[in-house]
């Protein structure tokens, strides 16, 4: 997934995939903000030292009238200096202020794959680059959905389910970690996360690192060693619910994975779990990228003894 | 966003902090611990703990603050000669998280740091844009 990820970005960017959104960006203009999912569909990217992006997306049922839009936001800014127009960026109307030193755009689009009206700001401490300008606005486009929905930020990228929601993100230090749950069945759920600095978390061997981070409740019933492409890891089966719940054929078994990666210095974990009283295998277009993308193997889900279905 | 005061005064402060110049406390002292340090820094006998009340309440001078190996490496990298910028810099380089990532911890790390008396952070350099 790397390589699908990154084949097309110039050098020196990153792209961060959020809530149906791409955005391609320098490196070092980083996320300050991602939006929730109750909250605006809003992030904000900023450098060192100043915000540099703010952008918001909303659907709209047709396409807007972007030149009038903007024309109307200029007559309506009243006194002060004028803004000029933006040119030159395919596909986006926009205006120009001259701000201190600075410069601030304010420019908007239409994305017609997912029907999003997209408006940015984008501010220029200093010279303004058209260059960057042009680039920055252009790798602004929907959230790639082919084989999965594409989530990326923050050094962790993967394909997930587009059935699957995203119902919390949180990014303390060194750990980022995305909760997802399937859309109308909310015992189904998925957790990705990436863990910087593994010598200050990883204080125990995997194997029981991992049990830590399972929740009280599950019995475990299987953990083997798996291959997570260039790096060796741990797989854990555990069966959840009381004996009542087992008879009922309510409990849930769950899937954990953890290995982690030399090359990135992380720890990466994936969780999954639903409703089973039988094998759980890893949803089918579940990929993490890390190492050339990684993709649990199907059919490893079940319990020794156990019949495949 | 560019043009409000309240915007333009968060900016500076921004700047102003990275551009700052941390230095410890001479008079702090460090024992090396296995999972770190345990720093103790001095602190004044408030005014107020005269007897009776100095009989009843224990006041001990030095206030210890225990570090992990992530603290020690930061309060390490004060030296009175790096700039918050080149430590939140090294912090992140040495552990390879992103600028913002390192930002965030050694920032949080250094205020409660300056609030325990154990650095404090001079000069308001703005480096500008």
């Amino acid at each position: 997934m790397d390589s699908a990820r990154n084949h097309i970005l110039p050098s020196g960017f990153v792209q961060t995939c959020w809530r149906g959104i791409r955005v391609v960006l320098p490196a070092d203009w980083e996320p300050a903000r991602l939006c929730g999912p109750k909250d605006p569909t809003e992030c904000t990217f900023v450098d060192r030292r100043f915000q540099r992006l703010r952008v918001h997306w909303q659907k709209v049922p047709r396409k807007p009238d972007l030149a009038e839009m903007y024309r109307r936001k200029a007559a309506g800014d009243g006194e002060g200096p004028r803004p000029t127009a933006l040119k030159g960026v395919a596909g986006w109307r926009g205006l120009v202020y001259r701000e201190g030193t600075g410069y601030v755009v304010h420019a908007g689009t239409f994305l017609p794959a997912n029907h999003c009206l997209v408006q940015v700001v984008l501010t220029w401490p200093g010279r303004r680059d058209p260059r960057l300008e042009r680039e920055v606005l252009t790798g602004i486009d929907a959230q790639p959905t082919e084989g999965g929905a594409l989530w990326s930020a923050l050094g962790l990228s993967a394909r997930v389910a587009p059935e699957m929601e995203m119902v919390r993100g949180s990014s303390k230090v060194g750990r980022v970690r995305w909760d997802f749950r399937r859309a109308g069945r909310r015992s189904e759920g998925l957790i990705l996360e990436r863990l910087a600095m593994p010598n200050e978390f990883l204080t125990k061997p995997m194997g029981q690192w991992l049990g830590q981070e399972i929740p009280a409740g599950f019995a475990t019933l299987s953990e083997r060693a798996v291959d997570c492409g260039a790096a060796g890891g741990c797989e854990r089966t555990s069966r959840g619910g009381s004996p009542f719940q087992r008879a009922l054929r309510r409990g849930t078994r769950r899937l954990d994975r953890a290995w982690l990666c030399r090359a990135e210095e992380r720890i990466y974990r994936l969780s999954y779990w639903r409703p089973a009283t039988g094998p759980i295998d890893w949803p089918e277009c579940l990929e993490v990228g890390c190492c050339g993308g990684v993709k649990p193997a199907r059919g490893h889900g079940r319990p020794p003894g156990e019949a495949g279905g | 966003m560019f043009g409000s005061k309240k915007k333009a005064d968060r900016r500076m402060a921004v700047s102003q902090f990275l551009g700052a110049v941390p230095h410890q406390n001479t008079a702090m002292t460090t024992e090396t611990t296995p999972g770190g340090a345990i720093v103790s820094v001095p602190v004044r006998r408030p005014g107020w703990l005269i007897p009776p009340i100095s009989w009843l309440l224990r006041w001990s001078r030095y206030r210890k603050v225990e570090l992990d190996r992530a603290g020690t490496e930061t309060l390490d990298l004060v030296d009175g000669r790096r700039t918050v910028e080149e430590i939140v810099e090294t912090f992140g380089r040495n552990h390879k998280l992103s600028f913002r990532e390192s930002q965030v911890a050694v920032t949080q790390f250094l205020r409660q740091l300056v609030q325990r008396g154990i650095i404090v952070v001079v000069g308001m350099s703005d480096p500008g844009p």
